[in-house]
């Protein structure tokens, strides 16, 4: 029995179930949405890609009543509405699947569905009458789970598919998937797609986002393409291919960032052999291998959850690896432990510089201070004197902006914490520097006098690994680009060899060069 | 954190004038040698508890520690056992008259003997079996070396055969250690559950809370159980005055005890130099160690702490292992203060005490934030209030509504202080 009646007409009705119209949002230093328009009709899959940081996020939380925008308007069967909160979009039928699922682990399946509309008679929960609920909607989406097991014991396919059967039990006309098959194996995202196709034929309308092009090429009647916050591309029926996506998402005019000068290379500091780093996607990732020079700038590119910082964590000691081998100056570095790497001559200026990156709540020089301290002249006395001096010498060749070394971190600008954050490890006088998000949160001036630095850095025969999920800041920077796909390394390419367009063809999984037919696609899974 | 530390010495300074404007015997020699102490006792707990909140963490197990320690030295001292490893020969017996017209016996033997206590014993063998005389001691008589005996010589001959006999207890320093020891244990176990397997300190200590206030009833049968006078001379050095301190003013105040220059010289407790000694090292080791360092890093972001390369479990199992060390410290001083312990009652809240101590002194239970100085003002504060409560006649029952209530204006205005100055950065 459906909830839905099948679609009347095999025409296009004239309006579109949601019609997005022109929207904005702006966030401090980015506009994430400009002007953005798209229309979604009954019963269609309507596919969303775009690099990382698009606005294919703020769009969903815009369509799902999490972000209010700034301009822009949204319209449900022609009629204009506004959602000020989640529970707006949910009364209009909106449901979106978040990618790290939205459900509570301690709770059942069949209270996970109902969590915050239980049904109730008196109000005493009506458990019976919310388990057959669930029942029914679980089988429409081909989920086999009991409505009383509970949530903890179900994978993560599972839980997918009880996202889904909440979408559909909330009579959701409109869903839309941010990822789903991320941490999904082939069959699963196979059953995933499935699910998908039902629904659309129920005439439910899905919003699909992937990284995944050939589930896109797959599924999808239309794409849309964001970049930079901007519709620019639409396709739909078989003008869905892989490289008319990879190039819409990728076509804009660049500006230079930095004008990198490579200087002549050294000895060979940083090997890594068969690395495999444990990754969500898939539990047998490819191996990682490549080599480092001193004065060599080596970019890592991919798509957010590709594991590139993952990768720079196995390499510096934070994580387990299954296997393989780093080499610094020809010494193998222990895995799994910090300290050793840091002996061994690594260092990491880690992505989430208030995290894991910074004491904020401390001192300039404490915080430049922390790292070194056990090879300081006096260990284990503080010396306060060296302190001063070392840190006024980073703070003057860093050029940070603080009143005093004894300010505090959190008074500092994003860039100037970032300096720190980076002296911190430049007074360990590294081997290899490994970099995650090396200007992220950072204003444009800082960001070139950190690209100065590492400049320098290299120069003077320092080996310097960095991610980014900026583009351009890794074609400016880096004399050599590894491209992760799922975990593993997808190709490398060379300075002459790198564009944006070659790098996302990378990213997405297509490894092989040249013309790529829909049809005949050569992958890296 | 330098404001704070300011604050909490004012308030300290507001509570000892105002107490004695209301009543001068508040500075009495007698009251301050108590506050001094009692400050000295709760203050080495307190430091304690201020290293692990500092790391972010918390012990609540410190009273049961105090308590279980407690008891731990008296069982140990109290173990009985008795030595006969010496054998020697009489030599000769000599009886002296006194001027009563009792009488005195003295036996010289062949060999040196150990230290000889009243209460030794000489066994011998006669005809009806084993006989014993029982001794004082050694007398030096007519300079020569000479054993005075209970009981009178008329059985002994010289060239006798005899057995030393002694009764003797464990050595106070020895069960000294042995607790001490134990408190280290007890704090390297909650340091491993903490770090290793990632428990939370709250629930660890809780535990250890129940645990060891149960293993100090079970141990004892509930019972209090009391120091032996043997004790006393290693008591009264432990409990007694290191020195004396002369205090102006106090003596015309308190009017007590007046003299012309108004000088008053006060004991100032062993105790008080062992807070002293306590003090100095943590804070030495605070504040001028990359150890200390490390712990004030890994309480405020263990995560970017470890990134560093910070050894945040060794730390962090440090911070719990000397909380538990000063602890079962406390737990000796105290049960030499109180002679006794109560292992049902002995101790009790002592954990919430260290810790209100610690916030007043500055410490966070975010963590990465405290110094030395301020937790002992803490305690100081804590004593006076409790002290001035008893000296102005309140009712004792406010005792806890009042400390509770100098916490929470404490905490509210340093929140205050630190929302004005914010906004004024801003």
């Amino acid at each position: 029995m459906n909830i839905f009646p099948p679609a009347a007409e095999t025409e296009m009705p004239p309006t579109p179930r949601l019609e997005v119209v022109g929207v904005s949002k702006a966030y401090p230093g980015v506009r994430a949405l400009d002007n953005v328009s798209l229309q979604l009709r009954a019963g269609e899959v309507l596919a969303l890609v775009g690099e990382n940081g698009a606005g294919k996020s703020t769009l969903m939380k815009v369509l799902a009543g999490i972000v209010v925008p700034d301009s822009g308007s949204l319209k449900l069967e022609g009629h204009e509405v506004i959602f000020r909160s989640p529970h707006d979009a949910m009364q209009a039928r909106i449901a979106l699947i978040h990618q790290e699922l939205n459900l509570h682990e301690e709770l059942s399946v069949a209270e996970n569905l109902f969590l915050g509309r239980e049904i109730h008679r008196w109000g005493w929960a009506d458990r019976h009458r919310m388990q057959e609920r669930a029942a029914e909607a679980l089988q429409r989406v081909g989920c086999d789970a009991a409505p009383n097991a509970s949530l903890a014991s179900l994978s993560v396919a599972s839980r997918q598919l009880v996202e889904v059967a909440r979408a559909i039990s909330c009579n959701a006309n409109v869903v839309i998937m941010d990822e789903p098959t991320s941490s999904l194996t082939t069959p699963e995202a196979e059953n995933l797609f499935e699910v998908v196709q039902a629904l659309a034929a129920d005439s439910v309308s899905v919003i699909y986002i992937s990284h995944r092009l050939g589930e896109i090429v797959r599924l999808a009647d239309r794409v849309e393409v964001l970049r930079d916050g901007r519709n620019v591309g639409s396709m739909r029926g078989n003008e869905i291919h892989h490289d008319a996506m990879v190039s819409a998402m990728v076509g804009r005019e660049t500006n230079k960032l930095f004008d990198r000068r490579q200087p002549p290379l050294g000895e060979t500091r940083l090997v890594v052999d068969s690395l495999q780093v444990p990754h969500q996607a898939t539990s047998n990732t490819r191996p990682v291998s490549f080599d480092v020079r001193a004065g060599e700038v080596v970019g890592i590119a991919g798509l957010v959850g590709s594991g590139r910082s993952e990768l720079l964590e196995a390499l510096f000691g934070l994580r387990e690896v299954k296997s393989g081998t780093v080499r610094v100056d020809g010494k193998v570095i222990p895995s799994g432990n910090v300290r050793a790497a840091m002996a061994g001559g690594l260092a990491l200026v880690t992505e989430d510089r208030k995290a894991t990156g910074l004491l904020v709540q401390s001192s300039v020089c404490d915080n430049i201070t922390l790292a070194s301290l056990a090879s300081a002249p006096k260990s284990p006395w503080l010396d306060r004197k060296w302190q001063s001096n070392v840190c006024g010498d980073l703070i003057e060749r860093l050029r940070v902006k603080t009143a005093s070394q004894l300010t505090t971190v959190a008074s500092l600008s994003g860039g100037n914490q970032q300096k720190v954050a980076l002296a911190k490890w430049l007074m360990r006088e590294p081997r290899v520097l490994l970099l995650d998000e090396p200007t992220r949160g950072v204003d444009i001036g800082a960001k070139q006098e950190i690209y100065d630095v590492l400049q320098q850095l290299s120069e003077q025969g320092l080996a310097i690994v960095f991610v980014s999920s900026e583009m351009e800041e890794v074609l400016a920077l880096a004399d050599r680009v590894l491209v992760l796909h799922e975990g593993g390394l997808c190709g490398e390419l060379s300075r002459d060899e790198m564009s944006e367009e070659a790098v996302m063809r990378l990213a997405v999984g297509i490894s092989g060069s040249g013309i790529s037919t829909n049809h005949a696609v050569e992958t890296c899974n | 954190m330098q404001l704070k530390n300011v604050g909490i010495f004012v308030l300290l300074v507001a509570i000892v004038v105002i107490a004695t404007l209301i009543n001068g015997t508040f500075v009495d020699p007698a009251n301050l040698k108590t506050l001094v102490r009692d400050t000295s006792l709760y203050g080495l707990i307190s430091i304690g508890v201020a290293l692990v909140i500092m790391t972010g963490g918390i012990d609540l197990s410190i009273g049961s520690v105090i308590a279980l320690c407690g008891v731990m030295l008296v069982q140990v001292i109290n173990i009985r056992y008795e030595k006969t490893d010496f054998e020697t020969k009489i030599t000769d017996t000599r009886t002296e008259d006194n001027a009563d017209g009792t009488k005195r016996y003295f036996l010289s033997i062949a060999d040196s003997p150990p230290p000889l206590q009243d209460g030794d014993r000489l066994v011998y063998r006669s005809t009806t079996g084993e006989s014993a005389i029982n001794l004082r001691g050694e007398v030096t008589l007519e300079n020569a070396a000479w054993i005075e005996s209970r009981d009178s010589l008329r059985l002994v001959r010289p060239g006798m055969k005899v057995t030393l006999s002694q009764i003797r207890y464990t050595q106070p320093l020895v069960a000294c250690a042995i607790v001490l020891g134990f408190a280290a244990l007890v704090g390297l176990v909650h340091g491993l559950l903490i770090t290793k397997l990632h428990l939370q300190p709250f629930v660890v200590t809780l535990c250890g809370l129940l645990i060891y206030r149960g293993l100090a009833r079970v141990w004892t049968g509930d019972d209090q159980v009391g120091l032996l006078s043997a004790l006393s001379s290693f008591k009264s050095v432990v409990t007694g005055a290191a020195f004396e301190l002369p205090i102006p003013l106090i003596g015309r105040i308190s009017g007590a005890n007046e003299s012309s220059s108004g000088l008053v010289w006060i004991d100032f407790p062993v105790t008080g130099v062992l807070l002293a000694v306590v003090a100095l090292a943590a804070w030495l080791f605070l504040g001028r160690t990359i150890w200390g360092r490390y712990l004030l890093a890994t309480g405020e972001n263990e995560q970017a702490a470890r990134y560093s390369g910070v050894p945040t479990d060794a730390i962090v199992i440090f911070a719990y292992v000397a909380c538990s060390l000063l602890a079962g410290l406390a737990g000796i001083l105290f049960t030499l203060e109180w002679n006794s312990v109560q292992p049902n009652s002995s101790g009790s809240f002592y954990e919430l005490y260290a810790i209100a101590a610690a916030v007043l002194g500055g410490c966070s239970l975010r963590g990465g934030r405290g110094a030395v100085i301020g937790v002992i003002a803490g305690a100081a504060v804590m004593r006076c209030l409790y002290k001035a409560i008893v000296v102005l006649g309140i009712p004792q029952q406010w005792e806890m509504v009042i400390i509770g209530a100098a916490l929470m204006m404490s905490v509210v205005v340093d929140e205050v202080l630190r929302r004005y100055q914010a906004s004024r950065r801003l």
